[in-house]
């Protein structure tokens, strides 16, 4: 079995293709993680301040702008004619805004918040507190949420879900294809036959399965490899302090953060969360892992390369179906005590759910261990009962009796 | 000794084979006959263990053929089994290492055989960059790399031309007198005349005939007249006589018996223009097509 599997693995990476997609992978990580540099490299004035032109009267009340001077600069109107140039006044109660060319929504948006801004400080200044907390409590009224479950639900950890769900499905996509692909072309080559003369089917079934699993975990490895390389120049580049402030002068991250440490404590990235990301990538794998299977099996019955696509179509609908399926119910009560929670033990689905829930709140370890021994259990299963399909399709034996496979 | 007996395999209600014995000894070459769907497949595969027989049992030097190691059968398919992106080097590699072969062992094997076959030059080269004919050539290593005690070549000569043909069947020599079993399947009756002592002939999965090929010829009522003549006229019309073939002046008549083959040669002797005439025992081809098989 070692030599089917080192065989395959070194097949799988040591080709051009793969060769080629991880230079490139390791080039747009490079540039993602230095595209602060990049993107001002290409346009260095990119992050420059808006210079807006205000008349005396303006000037003189400046700080009722209340602006962050970083992404605004008020000046006196000088009369300069520059094409990038935007004049503000304030007549007849309207505010009127020159430029050379029509705004664009962010410009717009920007030049809005500091005449709300004024208008709002403006305001301040003619009334006195009291009077303004009346106007706020009838404008802005205060709802409370007084949530009665006892599920510890981090409503902000929610929003990565979607991120998650999606991640998985196309991970489940690009790996369970990649064994039946291989046996599709074993099988249609006629090389499976010579190869099973040395080798029990039994092994070949289960060699594809560990060689699907390999190559995720060398792949995810591999990946992960370049991200943390890059991550660790960047690190010692400038703390990630350029790439942070980057992605916060674009709305990306909401707040300023000085270092990658920062970011990582901005997102609550604790010893929990990575413990149940790592459960959660077990589940996933087992999730692959039955998924591969499945389409081995489906794929044994393949006699050319045309029809691969035929069977495998069906599976990656279904796949979909439960991808629309998983971010549907994916809120607190379906995964506290709807449908989500009693599929995070149904194998294959466990998959989705139970990292979900792992993610969002907290799982007891009996619950873990439950859908973990359902999940191995059911692929032990169809590895056994799989098996006899398997022989059936790669031997084109369609009416072989279930009491012939039994071999040595 | 490998030995067969009692072969049985079903594909449901479907026969694969029925009740199929024979014995090999070393430098033996066995010839297995039929039509497709006959069951040469499955006996082959019934051997190699990919299929497990309903009943019978089989053995080699008295053992249970499903206890032997990997290394005792060697198998050439007839379709191409090849990965077509792979060095040929590699592909030996793989499929020697795949045999448990030890490494060392591997590298002298392949420089054995790539020299031995005269492919050295396309060690390093992809197989799908070889002529047909070699990529059999490396077919035919991959089935011998490992030394095996029996050897199966199903249609080991179709598609080649006749260098090639004629290295093989040199081949297949040198393998009998190296103690080697050998099973050969083929549509090309004259190669099983050719190499193999015994045949066995299977018509949908049941035995038509398992013996010598000589007996076989032997006991057959057909036989054929060779007739060297300057005349171009037709004998179909004449008694006993089943079909005729004519290559230059030679005709061959293809007679229902000796009896009628004797009185034939008889009556043709009195005829002018004749320049030879032989009475020939008929091939394996025309026995299998005529059904003449008692």
């Amino acid at each position: 079995m070692k030599h089917l599997i080192a065989f395959s693995v070194k097949r799988r990476f040591n080709n051009k293709a793969i060769i080629i997609l991880n230079i490139l992978m390791i080039i747009l990580v490079g540039v993602f993680l230095f595209v602060d540099k990049v993107v001002l490299k290409i346009n260095p004035r990119l992050f420059d301040p808006m210079i807006l032109y205000v008349n005396d009267d303006l000037y003189q009340k400046q700080e009722l702008f209340d602006i962050d001077e970083e992404k605004i600069i008020i000046r006196l109107d000088d009369q300069n004619e520059n094409s990038d140039q935007f004049q503000l006044r304030f007549e007849d109660d309207q505010w009127v805004v020159s430029s050379v060319y029509p705004l664009t929504t962010d410009q717009t948006s920007t030049i809005y918040q500091v005449i709300q801004n004024y208008s709002q400080n403006a305001l301040m200044e003619t009334i006195d507190h009291q009077q303004l907390t009346i106007v706020n409590k009838a404008l802005f009224p205060t709802m409370i949420n007084d949530v009665s479950s006892t599920s510890e639900i981090d409503a902000t950890k929610q929003n990565l879900m979607f991120m998650i769900i999606t991640s998985i499905y196309f991970m489940m996509l690009s790996y369970s294809s990649v064994i039946a692909n291989e046996v599709v072309y074993e099988k249609t080559s006629k090389i499976l036959e010579l190869i099973l003369t040395s080798v029990s089917a039994k092994t070949h079934f289960i060699s594809k399965m560990l060689i699907g699993w390999l190559t995720i975990m060398i792949q995810t490895l591999l990946t992960g490899g370049i991200i943390a390389l890059w991550i660790l120049i960047r690190n010692s580049y400038d703390g990630g302090f350029g790439l942070l402030a980057f992605g916060n002068r674009l709305g990306i991250i909401p707040m300023k953060l000085l270092s990658f440490s920062e970011l990582l404590s901005y997102l609550k990235i604790d010893g929990q969360i990575i413990s149940a990301s790592m459960i959660a990538l077990v589940f996933l794998v087992l999730g692959i892992l039955f998924l591969q299977m499945i389409m081995v099996i489906v794929s044994s019955f393949v006699t050319s390369i045309e029809e691969s696509s035929n069977v495998q179509a069906p599976c990656y609908l279904i796949l979909l179906v439960i991808y629309y399926f998983t971010l549907f119910v994916n809120n607190p009560y379906q995964m506290s005590e709807g449908i989500g929670y009693v599929l995070s033990f149904v194998p294959f689905f466990s998959m989705l759910f139970m990292p979900c829930r792992l993610l969002i709140q907290n799982v007891s370890a009996y619950e873990i261990v439950i859908a973990l021994f359902m999940a191995i259990a059911a692929i032990i299963f169809i590895l056994d009962f799989g098996l006899y399909f398997y022989k059936q399709g790669i031997l084109d034996n369609k009416k072989m009796k279930r009491k012939l496979i039994k071999q040595k | 000794m490998l030995k067969v007996q009692a072969l049985t395999k079903y594909y449901g209600k479907n026969k694969g084979i029925n009740n199929l014995s024979f014995s090999l000894e070393k430098q033996e070459i066995l010839g297995v006959v039929g039509a497709n769907g006959s069951g040469k497949t499955t006996t082959f595969r019934l051997l190699l263990g990919l299929l497990m027989p309903d009943s019978g049992y089989m053995e080699y030097e008295g053992k249970d053929v499903s206890l032997l190691g990997n290394d005792v059968f060697g198998y050439l398919p007839e379709d191409r089994s090849v990965y077509r992106d792979l060095k040929v080097e590699e592909q030996l590699r793989f499929l020697a290492k795949l045999k448990n072969m030890d490494p060392t062992k591997i590298e002298i094997a392949i420089d054995h055989w790539l020299e031995r076959l005269e492919i050295s030059e396309h060690r390093h080269r992809l197989i799908k960059e070889l002529s047909k004919g070699n990529q059999q050539k490396i077919q035919l290593i991959c089935a011998l790399i490992h030394d095996p005690k029996i050897i199966i070549f199903d249609e080991p000569l179709s598609g080649l031309d006749i260098s090639n043909v004629n290295m093989i069947k040199k081949l297949i020599n040198e393998l009998k007198s190296e103690q080697k079993m050998i099973l050969i399947s083929s549509h090309q009756y004259e190669y099983i005349e050719e190499f193999c002592e015994k045949m066995i002939l299977l018509d949908k999965g049941e035995v038509k005939y398992y013996g010598k090929v000589n007996d076989l010829k032997f006991k057959s009522e057909i036989r054929y007249i060779s007739i060297n003549s300057v005349s171009q006229c037709s004998y179909l019309n004449q008694e006993g006589v089943l079909g005729q073939q004519r290559s230059a002046n030679i005709t061959r008549l293809l007679m229902v018996n000796e009896t009628k083959a004797k009185k034939l040669v008889r009556k043709l002797l009195k005829e002018d223009n004749l320049v030879s005439l032989k009475i020939e025992l008929p091939t394996i081809g025309d026995i299998i097509n005529h059904g003449d098989l008692t």
